[in-house]
């Protein structure tokens, strides 16, 4: 999806596919009150919801969450980290951010990053360990996408790349491609489509 | 998103960019007696065959096509200037100041004109080779940025537009994530809408 159309900064891209799918992901939140009515997410319907029972919520709901204040001076609900910003993978982020597969972390692991930075304390410096392993990140990115041949190191590393950066990767490779065409003088030139030759040689 | 992939991400085509730089004005020399050209863009001419005259790289490759003149290549287009140059990219951590057009040019010329180049086959090879040195100069830069600023001087429009949509879309991503940074503006915009939430009950 391109990126120059956003209507809000904080809301995110309203149409983007992408900022929809990484709202999607789910974190683990308890609640400081008992919720009514909601007792199915602990497999006790009709009954009420807990207080201090761990569910998943994704993040859109826990945003709106936010908003809803208690009286006693904090939220309504206590936020946990998610797995894949537990203090293991921050670690493994820090020490080579270029070996970490973060596809399978999770899929929009940038977005998520930012997304629960919104609404939590960044504890462990999160946002300065992200920012770092993007830029670390972009070089090879660059590179991988301008080699034609796979070697086993790329080949680890493009699946390893969470969805941001494989959009990056994906553009990287048209625009060698479309030099590599305009190079090669295959701009410009009509060509008979395949099918058209087909059916004249049918005839 | 029904648009071709190129106009989503507000780049040009290499053969777009082919056509803007078709625009340069380049020297020709005529060989046939010509009257004025009355053309739809311009007038032209008139072509007197010694005397020569600078007309648009576009109608200047139309009448080579014709064999109707013959081009005089720029100054910049010759085996000892680029020799330099490329010792000069080599030796340099900066890009040399070669024409906004290079690329587009030296490709136009040496692909309809070659004989009108002196050791043509030779340019050939060393363009390549400055052109790579050049990329590869691009791509360690990237080692360095941040979201505030790259310093590209002297890049050509056609290297500035293959790594556009690379770099403005990596650029947009970091700096999203540098919103979130504990000592940027935003983060403490966020953090205050924070607090004003939780005094306000």
């Amino acid at each position: 999806m391109s990126s120059g159309f956003s209507l809000d900064e904080d809301e995110g891209n309203y149409f983007d596919l992408d900022d929809i799918l990484a709202e999607q992901q789910k974190m683990q939140i308890s609640f400081n009150v008992d919720i009514p009515g909601l007792g199915f997410l602990e497999n006790n319907p009709g009954g009420p919801l807990h207080k201090n029972e761990k569910v998943l919520m994704p993040y859109w709901i826990i945003m709106c969450l936010t908003l809803i204040p208690l009286s006693d001076d904090g939220n309504i609900f206590e936020l946990n980290y998610p797995k894949c910003f537990n203090k293991q993978c921050l670690n493994q982020l820090i020490a080579d951010p270029t070996t970490v597969n973060l596809y399978q972390l999770c899929p929009y692991y940038y977005q998520l990053g930012y997304n629960l930075l919104n609404v939590a304390q960044d504890s462990f410096s999160l946002s300065e360990i992200l920012y770092n392993a993007f830029r670390k990140r972009i070089p090879l990115i660059m590179n991988y996408s301008q080699q034609v041949h796979i070697s086993k190191e790329k080949a680890e590393f493009l699946r390893g790349l969470d969805e941001s950066e494989r959009q990056l990767y994906k553009i990287g490779c048209e625009s060698v491609l479309s030099m590599k065409k305009w190079i090669n003088r295959e701009y410009g030139t009509l060509k008979i489509a395949k099918s058209l030759n087909k059916s004249r040689l049918i005839l | 998103m029904a648009l071709p992939k190129y106009v989503q991400q507000n780049v040009f085509t290499p053969a777009e960019i082919e056509f803007i730089s078709e625009y340069e004005q380049i020297t020709i020399l005529p060989l046939q007696r010509m009257e004025t050209l009355t053309l739809l863009e311009g007038t032209y001419g008139p072509f007197r065959p010694p005397i020569t005259i600078k007309v648009p790289l576009w109608l200047a490759v139309t009448l080579k096509k014709k064999h109707k003149c013959s081009i005089q290549p720029p100054k910049w287009l010759n085996i000892d200037t680029l020799k330099k140059k490329k010792q000069k990219e080599e030796s340099l951590e900066t890009f040399s100041d070669l024409p906004y057009h290079y690329l587009e040019i030296s490709t136009i010329l040496l692909d309809c004109a070659s004989d009108d180049i002196p050791y043509s086959d030779e340019i050939k090879i060393l363009l390549k080779d400055i052109q790579e040195i050049r990329k590869r100069k691009t791509k360690s830069g990237l080692d360095l940025i941040n979201s505030n600023n790259i310093q590209l001087d002297n890049l050509g429009l056609m290297e500035i537009n293959e790594i556009r949509p690379f770099f403005s879309k990596a650029f947009n991503d970091m700096r999203k994530l540098e919103e979130v940074l504990p000592n940027s503006q935003d983060s403490q915009t966020t953090q205050s809408f924070n607090t004003s939430r939780n005094s306000a009950y």
